[in-house]
């Protein structure tokens, strides 16, 4: 099912959640919400879901207005993050509620809940009651719960934050799996921008109440179409440069590099450069460097290692990721420093890519 | 050990010792006593060997068992009712549920008299009777009125399941409701298939189930004021739960044997509590409680 959002808008009292979202989700696709706390993300899939009303716009299922359709007629399924299990009650008995709610013959509940129960692995648990799961279980009923009455669409609201990353890396896994076995349309927020870009086919970046960016995410990554996109994609911090345009090219004043701008950039603007720290590559100092610089602080962060590497001549510090920590390089030690400049992001005043 | 805990362990032992050991043991002593008084006769089970072949022992403890179960499930039924009523509407809901809570108040024996047949079945025989041309109930038949006792206590008692039932489904993670709704629940599926097995196995409704099979199995006052009305004064009545009939025994005076009712009483309280357990036995049966 292709579900359209057009301009939707909902505020609480004062305080305005979302502010004017449009987008159009695509049958059978894997949407991903991806934003920080607090950006609209719960209240966006609550809309869709029917459990509230949005204030302005309409949200459209295939060619049906459901904007004011209650969220029972629906026929969409949503696991939510606390999963919302039945208390009191077995795995078999969570799984098979949607259909007994639809009048399926109990024999017909037994054969479905089965096949959902072998579809997800969890055959073992299906007599045990629900606060006796693990958590890795708890989630794979939620799942089934919401997959067995064939709902037109699957919404998620960060189902996997809770638990520990092991096993959040299985269930991610094994929702994409199932989500290219079923083919249902699924929208799956989060604030985590590894689960984000792990499951997507797509992803909207939600902030302030609106979408910053929507595309496939290498594209997001590679070219966010805002500067707040790239700051929110990043886990370290970013290096910002000032830049002066001179005709179709733009010099980035503290290095003193020039790089061809994709389109003609108006000459009173002001330009803002920006090069992730793990684009910026350190190699052994050679005759060919385009820039020579001196390690000035080490920190390593798990797999990666951020250094604080001082631009020789430029008197300009940058901030560069590594990944893996074979090669470590000492303070003090000069190193080669090579950036590609395809990798440079460069924003106009208002944030917007160039 | 503490000073301290040696006063609290002092106080507790002396209090249970007077308010639960001692009349417990004088009960039992009392039992023992085969000339009926103390300070005559032996000491001896001969009143618990002649309680058991007393048929009007035989038939209280029946009466009792069936009073019990009748009570228990009407007054599970009405409060059960009651909460989803009340679950149902979105306005005034707290006003329902105080009037709802009315009957907890009742005094047990206006209870029986408001559910007595000059109060309320002479009315119901009559319209029966006038509008449907049917014959009179008779009420005086233990078959009928055994069941409206039941029924006046399942009334009194409904609101404490009701208040039971509502704790149980106000604990609900809201978010339950929501996921319902989203499966696509209406309000009669949300109670059928999500409330009624909520409350059902919820420890909370298996505990006062518990608790009021044992008040149920000492009932005394809905019994007492249905025997004047049916006139089941004499012994072994279909009124005389095993209260009543330890009521009756002390107030006829050439029944009074205040051993022989100290022996009806020690096995009222062991049958009372074995009701009990076989109730908590059944309820809890996978639990792990």
């Amino acid at each position: 099912m292709r579900i359209a959002l057009e301009r939707i808008e909902k505020s609480y009292g004062n305080r305005a959640v979302l502010r004017g979202i449009d987008a159009v989700i695509e049958s059978g696709e894997f949407f991903c919400v991806l934003g920080p706390s607090g950006s609209g993300k719960t209240t966006l899939l609550r809309l869709i879901a029917g459990l509230e009303r949005p204030d302005r716009g309409r949200i459209i299922f295939d060619d049906e207005d459901v904007t004011d359709l209650p969220a029972r007629d629906r026929n969409v399924s949503m696991v939510f993050q606390n999963l919302a299990l039945f208390p009191n009650m077995t795995a078999y008995e969570n799984i098979a509620f949607p259909l007994r709610v639809r009048r399926v013959s109990e024999g017909e509940i037994r054969k479905r809940v089965k096949e959902m129960a072998e579809l997800l692995r969890i055959e073992g648990i299906l007599n045990r009651r629900v606060d006796t799961l693990s958590g890795g279980e708890r989630q794979r009923v939620a799942l089934a719960r919401a997959l067995i009455y064939e709902p037109r669409a699957f919404l998620l609201d960060e189902p996997l934050t809770a638990l520990e990353p092991q096993l959040r890396r299985e269930l991610r896994e094994e929702l994409k799996r199932i989500q290219r076995l079923t083919k249902i349309t699924t929208i799956y927020v989060t604030h985590d921008q590894t689960e984000a870009f792990a499951l997507a086919d797509r992803i909207a970046v939600l902030g302030g109440g609106v979408f910053h960016d929507i595309g496939e995410p290498i594209r997001v990554y590679a070219r966010p179409k805002t500067l707040w996109v790239a700051e929110f994609l990043s886990d370290s911090p970013l290096n910002f440069f000032t830049c002066n345009i001179e005709g179709n090219s733009i010099l980035v004043n503290e290095l003193g590099l020039r790089i061809s701008a994709a389109m003609p950039i108006r000459g009173a603007e002001r330009v803002k450069a920006v090069i992730r720290p793990e684009d910026i590559k350190l190699e052994n100092v050679s005759n060919n460097d385009m820039f020579q610089g001196e390690i000035k602080r080490v920190e390593p962060v798990g797999d990666r290692v951020l250094y604080e590497v001082e631009v020789i001549s430029r008197r300009t510090r940058l901030i560069v990721k590594e990944l893996g920590t074979e090669r470590i390089w000492p303070l003090g030690m000069k190193v080669g420093i090579r950036i590609p400049l395809d990798r440079v992001l460069l924003f106009n005043n208002q944030g917007n890519a160039l | 050990m503490k000073a301290s805990e040696v006063v609290w362990t002092a106080v507790i032992a002396t209090s249970l010792a007077v308010g639960s050991i001692f009349p417990l043991a004088y009960t039992f002593y009392l039992s023992l006593l085969t000339g009926g008084r103390p300070g005559q006769g032996d000491i001896g089970f001969i009143n618990y060997a002649r309680m058991f072949s007393d048929p009007k022992i035989n038939w209280s403890i029946a009466i009792s068992v069936t009073y019990t179960v009748l009570s228990l499930i009407t007054s599970f039924l009405l409060g059960l009712a009651s909460a989803f009523i009340i679950t149902l509407i979105s306005r005034g809901r707290r006003l329902l549920e105080a009037v709802y809570t009315i009957p907890l108040s009742v005094s047990p024996i206006i209870a029986g008299i408001v559910w007595s047949p000059s109060a309320v079945w002479d009315d119901v025989n009559s319209l029966i009777h006038v509008s449907l041309g049917l014959p009179f109930i008779d009420v005086t038949d233990p078959l009928i009125y055994i069941p409206i006792m039941a029924l006046a206590e399942g009334w009194l008692w409904s609101p404490l399941f009701m208040l039971g039932s509502l704790v149980v489904i106000n604990e609900l993670p809201y978010e339950c409701h929501e996921a319902a709704a989203v499966m696509g629940a209406r309000k009669r599926d949300i109670m059928r298939f999500l409330y009624i097995p909520t409350v059902l196995r919820s420890k909370t409704m298996k505990m006062l189930l518990v608790v009021k099979a044992i008040d149920f199995f000492r009932a005394f006052e809905i019994p007492f004021a249905w025997s004047s009305w049916v006139r089941a004064t004499e012994l072994s009545a279909a009124t005389d739960t095993l209260s009543l009939l330890l009521f009756k025994l002390l107030i006829i005076p050439s029944e009074l044997p205040v051993s022989y009712v100290a022996a009806i009483s020690i096995v009222l309280m062991v049958l009372a509590f074995a009701v009990a357990l076989t109730i908590y036995q059944i309820l809890f049966r996978g639990d792990g409680a």
